[in-house]
């Protein structure tokens, strides 16, 4: 007995002397440690130098302003970082990639970091707007980048005082208690990824009832746009199918691939899978179509059953691109090279790092984007609603176009789970990962 | 002296049958997988089936300790999250910070289990209530952490290599899990202290009666769970790379069923680390066979849920008992045959 009292007060007194050690490595960078903005360049992108040049931006406020508020001369290098083209974007979205092209100080570098930090800021502007991000789940950096997206967005409005941010964490109950928060607290719009699906309805339509403008990003469609909340943003989902299977036709040309899906039944991927199957080619032969949960090892998991029983698979479609590391390394356990074609819809650049590592010829990555930024064209959308302009229930469709990975595509700048095609400043997003 | 041995025989053949039941069912699955899917027991699947064993293992090893004090664990994903996270958190990509960082998320595993440890052996509240609510907390804190100070960063390099590294047949990250396990199961059979867990898990209060502090033991306990947990956790963080706040939702009820299928008496006491650990690379392999068929994930569920529960049925207590009853029958069949037999001879 005395020796296992021994044992646990020697375990106890180990523990908490390495905890303080490790609590020392663990500090997070403070506040005022976020980077300058002399620090780096943006995500090169914005249209800061242009703008700047002309000397028409206000500190808080745009010029040149139509009725709704908004310029749709957005900087052809911010459309073709963040979307991929300048072709097909429709109005709302140059007008939200204009806004996204505007200079970010250093102050308000800092105030959007301290925004994103407290969930509930004052902009400073004494705006009388209250503006809110409801997401359903805001627990990966996909979400906060998002997150920090339609922060940044908000500070380009000085007629939005307030910012409020919820996260529900895959909790349906509370995800619908957020809107009703947001209800109370008399917000003007509310931007949102309804994870919770049809289950949030009545919240959202109480919303609407009140006068509150909510509108959907990255396809969170539910109910029925236009009736029951304003709008949704959203990429064509079945063009991304399609452009995946005109992808794999092409470099494939014969042989197996496979679908890699997210959690089971979630409408995303079966939307794009239900359009790319009936636009694969003869020559292909899809063996079959696995759950990852959109996680790493999820991925791991579904890729290495697939290479179980077909180790010569020639290509995947999926959407996650930094979930694939977990396909990655599936590969690499197996000992297999990674003679494959992979069609992605994110762009986390730490694959993108790892492909050039790997360095294999026949390893081919082609991906479309990320889609953090339309947080800020719901934004948009929603501050264009209230100054009078209708929304199209048909929805905000954002175009859809594919790039290959090359060697120039990794940037070692960004942290690893950074998306390429991300409008947030890349200090910002270090500060975010505890960089 | 011929029928104590016998008796003494035939005990041990009861104890041991409650762990028969594993092995059976790996033969089972092994034949299936011959039949219907060759592919599952392939070198290239083995890759990726035996890490995956050995994360399960060690958090099924943990659950086991809990379960043999008649408690169950389910902080078993939030510990397991969290110690990967502070992981990489502490060792900040820095491969000179990895004993502090190691050092840090398995100190803080012990504490969470500590803590469940005390509400549940001192305050003596619902061990299933207790880890819910801590799992939330923890939970809640790895949110925390996560969004300030290591989100999804990387852990370093040179970790995730040695996890991966070959010896001997097997990677740096199966030894490891091998050595953790073989420790409890020495522990368990030759140490004074292993043997009095044993005996506290099986009836307490007849441990207090011999004097020994029944609650240092279920602190105990659950401080070796939550180290497992955290062990596994911060393994499966350097094998994936980099750790992400879903690493342990699938190790919420894998455990569980491992521990069970591996023959635990959910009542306390019993139990052994080699079936649970069969168990763990039946479930795994199962799931394996799964993917390789190709099975909707829908259908993976309800399969692997019948699996389950016909595991559950097959083993621990019931097996035990219907054997009893077998060998109680048998004994006596031959005690009626021979009064039958005595009698026979009396009357002629």
């Amino acid at each position: 007995m005395k020796r296992l009292l021994l044992i646990n007060a020697l375990i106890v007194f180990t523990l908490v002397l390495t905890a303080c050690g490790g609590a020392a490595a663990t500090e997070a960078p403070a506040m005022t440690e976020a980077p300058a903005m002399t620090e780096a360049p943006m995500t090169e992108a914005p249209a800061a130098t242009e703008a700047m040049a002309t000397g028409v931006i206000p500190e808080t406020g745009v010029e040149g302003l139509d009725e709704f508020g908004e310029r749709y001369d957005a900087d052809p290098a911010v459309l073709t970082q963040s979307i991929g083209t300048t072709e097909g974007v429709p109005q709302i979205a140059m007008a939200a990639m204009y806004r996204a092209g505007l200079p970010v100080d250093e102050a308000r570098q800092e105030l959007a970091i301290k925004c994103w930090r407290e969930k509930i800021c004052d902009t400073g502007t004494g705006g009388e707007i209250t503006v809110a991000l409801a997401d359903g789940f805001g627990e990966n950096l996909w979400r906060q980048v998002t997150h920090m997206e339609f922060i940044l967005q908000a500070l380009t409005y000085p007629e939005i005082g307030k910012i409020i941010y919820t996260t529900a964490a895959l909790d349906t109950q509370k995800a619908i208690s957020d809107v009703r928060s947001l209800i109370a607290q008399d917000v003007d719009i509310i931007v949102g990824f309804p994870d919770a699906g049809e289950a949030l309805l009545p919240a959202v339509r109480e919303a609407t009832e009140r006068g509150i403008v909510y509108i959907t990003h990255s396809y969170g469609k539910i109910g029925e746009p236009g009736r029951d909340y304003s709008s949704f943003v959203a990429e064509d989902v079945c063009k991304l199918g399609e452009l995946f299977a005109e992808t794999l036709n092409e470099e494939v040309g014969s042989g197996k691939v496979a679908f890699l899906g997210g959690t089971p039944g979630n409408a995303l991927s079966a939307y794009w899978q239900s359009c790319e199957e009936p636009a694969l080619s003869p020559e292909l032969e899809l063996v079959g179509r696995a759950d990852t949960n959109w996680t790493r090892e999820g991925t791991l998991q579904a890729v290495s059953g697939f290479i179980s029983s077909n180790p010569d698979i020639k290509g995947y479609s999926y959407e996650a691109a930094d979930s694939f590391l977990g396909g990655v390394r599936a590969y690499e356990s197996a000992g297999l090279p990674l003679d494959i074609v992979l069609t992605l819809r994110t762009d986390e650049v730490g694959l993108f790092c790892e492909w050039k590592d790997i360095n294999n010829p026949n390893f081919k990555i082609f991906y479309a984007s990320g889609g953090n930024y339309q947080s800020r064209i719901a934004l948009t959308a929603g501050m264009m609603q209230l100054k009078g302009h209708e929304l199209p229930a048909e929805g905000v469709i954002i175009p859809t176009v594919m790039r290959q990975v090359d060697e120039n595509t990794c940037n070692p700048d960004m942290p690893a789970e950074g998306s390429l095609s991300s409008l947030v400043p890349i200090p910002i997003v270090k500060v975010m990962v505890g960089q | 002296m011929k029928r104590q041995i016998q008796s003494s025989f035939l005990t041990s053949i009861v104890i041991s049958s409650r762990y028969l039941s594993v092995w059976i069912a790996i033969g089972l699955l092994l034949i299936s997988a011959l039949l219907i899917a060759p592919e599952t027991l392939t070198r290239v699947s083995f890759t990726t089936v035996l890490p995956l064993t050995s994360f399960l293992a060690l958090a099924a090893l943990g659950q086991m300790l809990v379960v043999m004090t008649g408690g169950i664990d389910l902080s078993i994903p939030g510990i397991m999250t969290l110690s990967a996270l502070v992981a990489v958190g502490v060792a900040g990509g820095a491969d000179e910070k990895l004993p502090v960082a190691i050092g840090t998320a398995l100190g803080v595993s012990l504490l969470i289990g500590l803590a469940s440890g005390i509400l549940v052996g001192v305050l003596k509240l619902n061990p299933l209530i207790v880890t819910l609510a801590v799992g939330q907390i923890v939970y809640g804190s790895t949110l925390a952490y996560a969004e300030n100070v290591a989100n999804e960063a990387s852990v370093p390099r040179s970790f995730s290599t040695w996890i991966t590294s070959p010896l001997l047949g097997l990677t740096n990250l199966e030894w490891t899990a091998i050595a953790a396990s073989l420790l409890l199961v020495l522990m368990f059979r030759y140490t004074k202290l292993g043997r009095q867990f044993q005996s506290v898990g099986a009836n307490p209060r007849a441990a207090w009666i011999l004097g020994l502090s029944v609650n240092m033991y279920v602190i105990f306990a659950y401080m070796g769970a939550a180290f497992l947990y955290g062990l596994s956790g911060v393994l499966l963080a350097g094998f994936l790379r980099s750790p992400s706040l879903t690493l342990g939702l699938p190790y919420l009820l894998g455990p569980i069923a491992a521990v069970v299928i591996g023959g635990a008496s959910l009542s306390g006491g019993l139990a052994n680390a080699v079936s649970t650990w069969a168990a763990a690379f039946f479930l795994t392999l199962l799931n394996q066979m799964l993917r390789v068929l190709g099975l909707p994930t829908a259908l993976q569920f309800v399969v692997f849920g019948i699996a389950i529960v016909g595991g559950m049925v097959i083993s621990g207590d019931r097996i035990v008992t219907l054997i009893e009853n077998l060998l109680m029958g048998m004994s006596r069949f031959k005690e009626t045959e021979v009064v039958r037999k005595k009698g026979g001879s009396e009357a002629s």
